[in-house]
């Protein structure tokens, strides 16, 4: 090609076509970079564009709708009311009535400024009056002519005065056909004001101008060298319909953000979205503003159920979040599995070792299961919290000999003489596990309704299917009679059973066997070197993290610190043996039909990884410490959620929650509920209540919500039943157990309940609560009348009536219940109480059921009935007031 | 545009003029089990209203071999007509610690005037799933007046003072529901042409559809038939 | 009319002499002209075979004259300081109108101009341009390669990002085995070199790439280097003319 062009000489050669090639290249180039820049590169304007015509669409046709539910009869008789309000504006009598005013408007003018003229006149003869008097002149004839302009103007004034009542009289009547047409005017369009509204909407929408929406949040953060930076989110520039309630069903990204009553405690207006589902705010193109296409942007978009784990930037350490349900499942299992015991972790520093302590285990069992438990904890109890560490043979050896050689050293000894267990039948103790509450947090054999209803994987007390292998009855009664006495710190309340009630038991529970044949080990555990390996091995494992044991009060966490684990980068972390899926695939994590493991290298799948199994890095050469978990794929999906939230990247506190002393009182009240697991009978801000399905004879209804508590019950009161819990509903099988709280803990309680009540906690002598006089005689009248009796016995009058029908005994109500509750419940106890079986009686607006007490006034008659009730049951007189 | 919506109503109009029935029985095959009585001694003033046993309501077979109490309703084919509210009430009784009737069937909207004829403390435990429900005391005779807003599929009614006592409430969007009596046979009248799904519902033994079509002569039959065990 | 106006003074002292197409005319428009004046008023014939040099020399200076040109465009939005750097040019990027095409072009031209370069490199080896008398300007043009890597390693710090922060860092790392000013070089740590005084610290205006790095880095990238280059620049195209012009092929020596 060339070869005809290399004949020519070289200065003679023409470049014209590689210039016009050339220039029409950059020509075409530069024209397309100003089409990307200014529409490609911005599909915001598209989208705002649809948006807009979906919008409008869906109004219009709400005004069709609309149109379409007009009663056209209706229009009908409104369109003849207009025309004959408008026929009448052409009647004589309109007409006269319009002619005669204009005619008298005219009339009164020069009324008016022929009194004006008069006055005027009247002020100047006045003048001249003075003027004489002043200078001694003769004053009659100017005084004469003051009179007569006097009286001009009282003849003006009269005269000005009919005028205008005769005009405001034509008024009247002319007002009466103009309102009237007003009035059908108005009518008419009001039938069709809906439907002219969402035509406005519509035509609104059309017009509205495509621009970049931006929030700017000022001072929200911290950059890496500590200098203070603001955010801003442009996301609602695409996302133009997240607060439309007609693009509810509409595709992304117009679709309304759901939840609105979230929404509104943190107003995208002045909140931003990033701080919640992160990404990376000033973009304006989809996968840059997703931080998922701009490789290096740390904090892609959050999705599914990840975004609740940015709550825990601001609202750090709270238990309970109404709107974050999976983060709070997620903190409740970090809670309960003990993952502090190991790691460091914020918010989780001042919490009680999750295992029972090994310093006297000779006492509660031995050897021969204390070997098979270390060596796999799951072979004796599946649904145990304790983790597999998967030890050999000889580790296990190791670890037991050591523990038999620190419990020899104790000097522990059981309360009761040895053998005081004996007696007790079998049958007799199922009958009263099953019945007064264990199966609350203890599951035998298939009985696993309570674990169904918490839904975990883990229980959070031993499953009793194989205890009487596992322990010696001695331990066992000692045990149930008093567990504080064997672990001072364990949450295992008392049942306060009796002798023969703990024998019972303990005849029940030594008869559930471990039925397997295992072949008996031997084991040399008095071998000093082996003892020696077993403390290095506990103390290498960090065993002390979950349980008390002799000489290891002060071991440090065995593991690595959790508090920022959310911003570490996948390029850190090692992947082991695994295989790598590839980005594009849909899962984070495959197992393989060989046996391999598949994960995909990012930081998801690298954490998906590790809790499907903790092992799963392990190499021939890189030993893994972490024992390994049997989660479910919810609970690793939560861990994992956790986790993302485990970030020092927060915003700065002016936009972090703060909490006042009601709301710190209110966590306090809640870490301990958690500790002491009352959800898994009670139910507490929506959460637990586990017992229920076991417990559901159908009329006997859910045990009392504790929240209410703080307005319902006396303060001394609540003290004394948690110090001593006692019975007030007597025909419930179910007991609530004794929790040996100290007063420091009771009164964190109180102020929980006390917080979510929104009250005080102020030291009352409820005995001293005046009563009226007046009330007394009625009240007793009114709960003969009410019948009351029928449900609430007093004392032990409980004859015919069976369980479903009970209520507590009212006799006791004056020492528990607050007077002001009192009265609140008899207003509405369905409100205070759902589902409760007490029914109202007064409802407002309503007559009283008997109307001859009190003049049927509800709340006369509730006071009548709260006194009465306050009255009962007290033997020294009541501070009754006249 | 006024003229479309003129025709409009004029077409919707002209639809109900032409009015149809559908009528049937519910009939009952096998032997029913023995029936249970109810025992009232918790209650003086209950157990010295009868002199007779009282046999629980909750399956009652007429000696016709029909069952009683079945609530009778059109499911589809209404459409989203509305409907006047009727001004007479529904009166819903306690009687002799016994709700009567047993089974009733209200308009969304529709006054239920609830009554207590006993001198004795009952209490009236609605609990629907879709509407408001209530729990309330009569302790006297009297009568108080509720009503539900939406329409809801039958939900029960009991008391917390006398447990055996039990009935059973269907709120509809539309008049066509009847309930079986003694004869175990319906009416439901003033149904326009058309097809419709009718369908029977029992305390014990479930629903039952079937579908009709109300022709020009206006006349339909459905009949329903429920097995023992 | 035009005849008349441009007869005016105001004409005469801008436009000095006269567009007639002769040979004086032609060589005055060169030599009168600052900015060609440094081309050659004739070229000789070899020069006109663009496939011998390809203008790689030239198309450097041209990739240069880009970058200036942009370079001074994104310092309108552009603020050297820790705080702002990186929000700079992510506002660059987001909400400047062609924002990203500057960018990106300052981007491509920085590539492309080392590429360049070194392709100009190549070629002159290859023609044996560096032959004397021309060995000087090929120790030039060596400082200048070196001054355009140092221009694109300062450069490549200005965004502030991690990928900015980790390479200059590593870059600079091996500032500290400089023999003699380097803490950790041969004889450093004997002349009482520091990680606190040593030429790594003076190069980085602190032990490690922080605030003042960029501010250095960025005075460095935006006028210092690009003086210290533009004075070799001239020195380097001073010497091509004075040489003897474009690079040609051997002229076939007479008998």
């Amino acid at each position: 090609m060339f070869e005809r062009r290399a004949k020519i000489p070289v200065e003679n050669r023409d470049y014209a076509v590689f210039y016009i090639v050339f220039s029409g290249i950059l020509f075409v180039g530069t024209v397309w970079s100003v089409w990307d820049e200014v529409r490609t590169r911005r599909p915001w304007k598209d989208y705002q564009a649809e948006f807009y015509q979906l919008s409008s669409e869906k109004l219009d046709s709400l005004r069709l709708a609309s149109l379409q539910e007009v009663d056209s009869t209706q229009v009908l008789e409104l369109q003849a009311i207009l025309k004959k309000a408008e026929e009448s504006l052409t009647s004589e009598e309109y007409r006269k009535a319009v002619a005669d005013k204009d005619q008298l408007s005219r009339d009164l003018d020069i009324a008016t400024r022929e009194w004006r003229f008069a006055r005027s006149r009247s002020d100047a003869a006045y003048y001249q009056f003075q003027k004489a008097k002043l200078e001694g002149r003769d004053v009659a004839p100017y005084r004469k002519e003051v009179d007569e302009h006097e009286a001009s103007i009282a003849k003006h004034f009269a005269e000005k005065n009919h005028l205008e009542m005769k005009i405001s009289g034509l008024d009247e009547v002319i007002n009466k056909y103009k309102d009237a047409h007003a009035k059908a005017q108005v009518e008419l369009q009001n039938v069709f004001a809906q439907a002219v509204a969402f035509g406005a909407k519509a035509e609104n929408m059309r017009n509205n101008p495509v621009t970049v929406r931006q929030v700017m949040l000022n001072d929200f953060e911290l950059t890496p060298f500590q200098e203070i930076k603001a955010r801003i989110d442009r996301c609602q520039t695409c996302h133009s319909g997240w607060n439309d309630e007609l693009m509810a069903e509409a595709p992304q990204p117009h679709t309304q953000h759901p939840v609105p009553e979230l929404l509104a405690k943190h107003n995208p207006e002045s909140f931003g979205c990033t701080p919640c589902h992160r990404g990376q705010g000033p973009a304006l193109t989809e996968g840059f503003a997703h931080g998922v296409d701009d490789h290096y942007w740390e904090t892609p978009i959050l999705r599914g159920n990840d975004v609740y784990a940015t709550c825990n930037s601001c609202h750090t350490n709270e238990s309970t979040l109404k709107h974050a349900k999976p983060f709070v499942a997620a903190k409740q299992i970090i809670f309960e599995s003990g993952c502090y015991g190991c790691h460091e972790i914020k918010g989780f520093t001042d919490l009680p070792k999750i295992g029972p302590p090994l310093n006297t285990l000779m006492a509660k069992t031995q050897p021969e299961w204390i070997f098979p438990w270390v060596r796999n904890p799951k072979d004796y109890n599946p649904h145990t919290r304790m983790p597999n560490f998967k030890f050999s043979d000889g580790e296990a050896e190791a670890i037991t000999a050591y523990l038999v050689s620190v419990a020899k050293q104790s000097s522990f000894s059981f309360e009761r003489p040895r053998g005081s267990f004996a007696g007790g039948n079998a049958a007799q103790g199922r009958q009263i596990f099953e019945t007064i509450g264990c199966q609350g947090c203890h599951a035998v054999g298939n009985a696993t309704t309570v674990r169904d209803a918490r839904g975990t994987t883990f229980d959070i007390a031993p499953e009793l299917t194989r205890v009487g292998s596992k322990v010696s009855p001695d331990w066992l009664f000692d045990w149930v009679k008093n567990p504080r006495h064997y672990n001072n710190e364990t949450r295992m309340p008392s049942l306060r059973l009796t002798d023969t009630e703990a024998r019972h038991i303990v005849a029940y529970l030594m008869s559930l066997k471990d039925n397997r044949r295992f072949a008996p080990a031997s084991l040399d555990l008095s071998n000093p070197e082996k003892i020696t390996a077993g403390d290095r091995l506990i103390r290498e494992f960090g065993c002390a993290g979950c349980h008390s044991i002799k000489g290891m009060e002060n071991e440090g966490k065995v593991s690595v610190e959790l508090s920022d684990f959310g911003r570490k980068k996948y390029e850190q972390m090692d992947f082991g043996d695994t295989h790598e899926l590839s980005e594009d695939d849909t899962v984070d994590y495959r197992e393989n039909a060989d046996g391999t493991v598949s994960v995909k290298h990012s930081w998801r799948g690298w954490v998906y990884g590790k809790f499907k199994n903790p092992r799963q890095y392990q190499t021939e050469r890189i030993v893994q410490k972490m024992p390994v978990y049997t989660f479910n794929d919810d609970e690793v999906k939560l861990i994992r959620l956790f986790l993302i939230s485990m970030t020092k990247d927060v915003p700065l506190p002016t936009y972090q929650r703060t909490y006042d002393k009601r709301m710190q009182d209110i966590e306090a009240g809640r870490r301990l509920t958690m500790t002491y697991n009352c959800i898994q009978c009670h139910q507490l801000e929506d959460r637990g209540g586990y017992i229920l399905p076991l417990y559901q004879e159908a009329a006997l209804g859910p045990p009392p919500l504790p929240e209410s508590q703080g307005a319902k019950v006396q303060e001394p009161w609540l003290h004394s039943f948690l110090k001593n819990p006692t019975t007030i509903r007597s025909w419930i099988n179910v007991r609530m157990p004794t929790f040996n709280l100290t007063d420091a803990e009771i009164g964190k309680i109180q102020r929980y309940f006390l917080g979510l009540s929104r009250q005080d906690f102020v030291i009352r002598d409820y005995a001293a609560t005046p009563m009226d006089q007046k009330y007394v005689e009625p009240g007793r009248k009114l709960y003969e009348i009410y019948q009351c009796a029928k449900c609430h016995p007093t004392g032990s009058n409980t004859e015919g009536l069976t369980a479903e029908f009970l209520a507590p005994d009212l006799a006791k109500a004056y020492t528990r219940l607050k007077p002001e509750w009192i009265i609140d419940w008899m207003r509405d106890p369905s409100r205070l109480q759902p589902g409760t079986r007490m029914p109202t009686f007064f409802t407002e607006g309503q007559e009283a059921p008997d109307p001859s007490i009190l003049g049927g006034n509800n709340e006369e008659q509730i006071k009548a009935l709260s006194t009465y009730v306050w009255i009962l049951g007290r033997r020294s007189a009541p501070v009754v007031t006249k | 545009m006024k003229t479309i919506f003129f025709f409009a109503i004029t077409v919707f109009c002209s639809a109900a003029l032409v009015a149809g029935d559908v009528t049937g029985k519910v009939s009952f095959e096998g032997k029913p089990g023995a029936p249970v009585r109810l025992r009232m001694d918790a209650d003086k003033f209950c157990a010295m209203a009868h002199k007779e046993a009282v046999l629980s309501e909750e399956l009652v077979v007429n000696k016709n071999g029909t069952l009683k109490n079945v609530l009778i309703y059109i499911k589809e084919g209404v459409g989203g007509k509305k409907f006047d509210i009727p001004k007479t009430p529904v009166v819903f009784d306690q009687k002799g610690c016994i709700y009567m009737p047993h089974v009733l069937g209200v308009m969304a909207g529709q006054e239920l005037q609830v009554k207590n004829s006993d001198r004795t403390l009952h209490n009236v435990h609605a609990l629907p799933k879709v509407n408001q429900g209530f729990n309330q005391g009569q302790p006297v005779p009297g009568m108080m007046k509720k009503n539900f807003q939406k329409p809801e599929a039958p939900f029960k009614v009991k008391c917390e003072v006398h447990s055996w006592m039990g009935a059973y409430i269907g709120v509809f969007s539309h008049p066509y529901f009847a309930v079986t009596g003694d004869d175990g046979s319906f009416t439901i009248k003033g149904l326009p042409a058309g097809e419709y799904t009718v369908e029977a519902w029992h305390e014990k033994y479930g629903t039952q559809t079937l579908k009709v079509k109300v022709d020009a002569t206006g006349k339909a039959t459905a009949n329903f038939s429920y097995k023992a065990g | 009319m035009l005849e008349a106006f441009k007869k005016t003074e105001v004409y005469k002292s801008i436009f000095r002499h006269s567009y007639q197409d002769t040979q004086r005319n032609r060589a005055l428009q060169i030599v009168d002209n600052v900015f060609l004046h440094l081309h050659p008023v004739r070229v000789p014939r070899h020069a006109t075979n663009i496939g011998y040099t390809w203008g790689m020399g030239g198309i450097t200076f041209l990739l240069f004259l880009v970058l200036t040109i942009t370079g001074i465009i994104l310092m309108f939005y552009y603020r050297p300081t820790a705080q702002y750097a990186y929000e700079d040019m992510k506002y660059l990027m987001n909400d400047v109108p062609f924002g990203p095409l500057i960018r990106n072009m300052h981007r491509w031209a920085a590539h492309a101009m080392v590429l360049t370069v070194m392709l100009h490199m190549f070629r002159v080896f290859l023609t044996g341009s560096y032959k004397p008398p021309r060995q000087f300007n090929w120790v030039v043009g060596v400082l200048l390669l070196v001054l355009t890597l140092l221009l694109s390693f300062s450069g490549y710090l200005l965004p502030w990002d991690q990928l900015a922060i980790w390479a200059v860092t590593v870059g600079t790392n091996m500032a500290r085995a400089t023999p003699l000013l380097g803490h950790e070089g041969p004889f450093g740590p004997e002349l009482g070199m520091q990680p606190d005084n040593d030429v790594r610290f003076v190069l980085l205006g602190g032990t490690e790439v922080g605030p003042p790095t960029l501010l250095r880095f960025y005075v460095g990238h935006c006028i210092f280097l690009p003086i210290i280059a533009a004075i070799f620049m001239a020195v380097h195209f001073w010497r091509v003319r004075k040489d003897g012009g474009i690079s040609g092929p051997e002229t076939p020596k007479k008998a």
